[in-house]
């Protein structure tokens, strides 16, 4: 009997696809956690040498601004001339300047660098979790490859063990297992064999017996006997339902 | 109790036709309830008798219900109860007929002595194995055991059609 591959149906023995897709996913989950714990080492250690670089380049901006102070009042106090303390004075604002561009430029690098690092985290993240879903996707399919046959095959080992030999059902294209189910068939197919043969058989017999008007207790166990080899092969007749009793 | 029991037969033969199995679980379902207690005794044999006959739709002698019994019960013995009724109660869920089986089960339950403790778990092992609540269960042994007790035609008549009264 074909059945539909429904969402459902992928899903035919949860307790073992969901083991196994587990044990995928943990597997890799394990592996990335490890990937990201070296790589948000590594992204730590980066953040840590700009913030370091960051706080010597306003050591260095402070510095610089004390002693620029510190040089235009000794030139105020050494010299009267006010073009040379105008020149000071351009000169130390020009060097403000530049080191002040300095310092917002290793801030922004320093912003570049922990906007870098919340991206490298989110795309880590986010990866992952795409990837955790994926291979819990694709642990489900694969393992209903196994699973969709074994579960087939339990199902018509519960008919033969009935007695029913005819089978009819194929696995699916690109199911796994294909040499047990054929193996299981070749053994219907000897069974069915060995059963039509002993059934011709008995027939030829029971004939026999009837002709030759052999015993009616010998007669009745034969017939009995049919009715037990041929259970299943034929259509049985509905029960009737007794009359009510006066 | 005649009409739950013939009912109940008819929709599992005909749903282990339509699935395309053999209705041989039924002789299992009759052996497991008869020998429940450790023993099939002679009113249980008879119980059997009708219904093989009814399945296999010919008169059987009783050597012959004694050969069927011996066999299913060395199957049982060797599977062991348990796992031969949770094969019966999967074999149910296949065709679709787990309450007709239970039905069966315990109609022939009722049939010997009434429902016994050992009978009733075996029930359960088939109904649970084919996936019936307890709740249902517990409603399925309500309303046969209501037929069992209103009803005075036996089971055997009403498993064996066309069986005289006094047979």
């Amino acid at each position: 009997m074909a059945y539909a591959r429904s969402k459902k149906s992928y899903l035919l023995d949860p307790r073992f696809q969901l083991k196994w897709t587990a044990y995928l996913v943990v597997v890799v989950v394990l592996v990335m956690t490890g990937l990201g714990v070296v790589i948000a080492r590594v992204a730590g250690r980066t953040s840590d040498t700009a913030h370091l670089a960051v706080s010597q380049a306003e050591k260095a901006f402070e510095e610089s601004r004390t002693n620029s102070i510190l040089a235009m009042r000794g030139v105020q106090k050494e010299s009267d001339d006010p073009t040379l303390a105008k020149v000071m004075e351009d000169s130390l604002a020009e060097l403000e300047v530049q080191s002040a561009k300095n310092l917002a430029d290793v801030r922004s690098r320093q912003d570049d660098i922990a906007r870098d690092r919340r991206n490298l985290q989110l795309v880590l993240g986010g990866g992952g979790a795409a990837l955790v879903i994926l291979l819990f996707v694709m642990g489900v399919v694969i393992t209903h490859r196994i699973v969709g046959p074994v579960h087939k095959m339990k199902r018509l080992l519960r008919r033969v063990s009935t007695g029913r030999l005819a089978i009819e059902e194929r696995l699916r294209r690109g199911d796994e297992l294909e040499d047990l189910f054929d193996t299981f068939l070749q053994m219907t197919y000897s069974l069915r064999a060995m059963q039509a043969a002993r059934l011709k058989t008995l027939d030829a017999t029971l004939k026999r017996a009837e002709a030759t008007g052999a015993a009616a207790d010998v007669l009745a166990g034969m017939r009995a006997l049919r009715a037990q080899m041929v259970l299943g092969l034929e259509p049985r007749r509905a029960s009737v339902i007794p009359p009510p009793m006066v | 109790m005649r009409i739950i029991i013939t009912n109940a037969v008819d929709e599992l033969c005909a749903a282990f036709e339509r699935q395309g199995y053999n209705p041989t679980p039924i002789i299992d379902i009759g052996v497991l309830i008869a020998s429940a207690d450790g023993k099939v005794d002679e009113r249980e044999r008879e119980m059997l008798l009708d219904v093989f006959q009814t399945l296999l739709g010919t008169s059987l002698t009783a050597e012959v219900v004694d050969n069927l019994v011996t066999a299913s019960l060395e199957v049982i013995e060797a599977a062991g109860a348990e796992s031969r009724a949770r094969l019966v109660g999967a074999i149910l869920r296949d065709i679709g007929a787990v309450e007709a089986g239970v039905r069966v089960a315990l109609g022939l339950a009722y049939a010997s002595h009434g429902l016994t403790g050992d009978e009733r778990a075996v029930v359960d092992r088939i109904a649970t194995a084919g996936g019936l609540a307890a709740k249902r269960v517990a409603e399925l042994v309500a309303e046969v055991g209501k037929h069992a007790d209103a009803d005075p035609v036996s089971v055997r008549q009403s498993i064996s059609p066309g069986r005289t009264p006094d047979a």
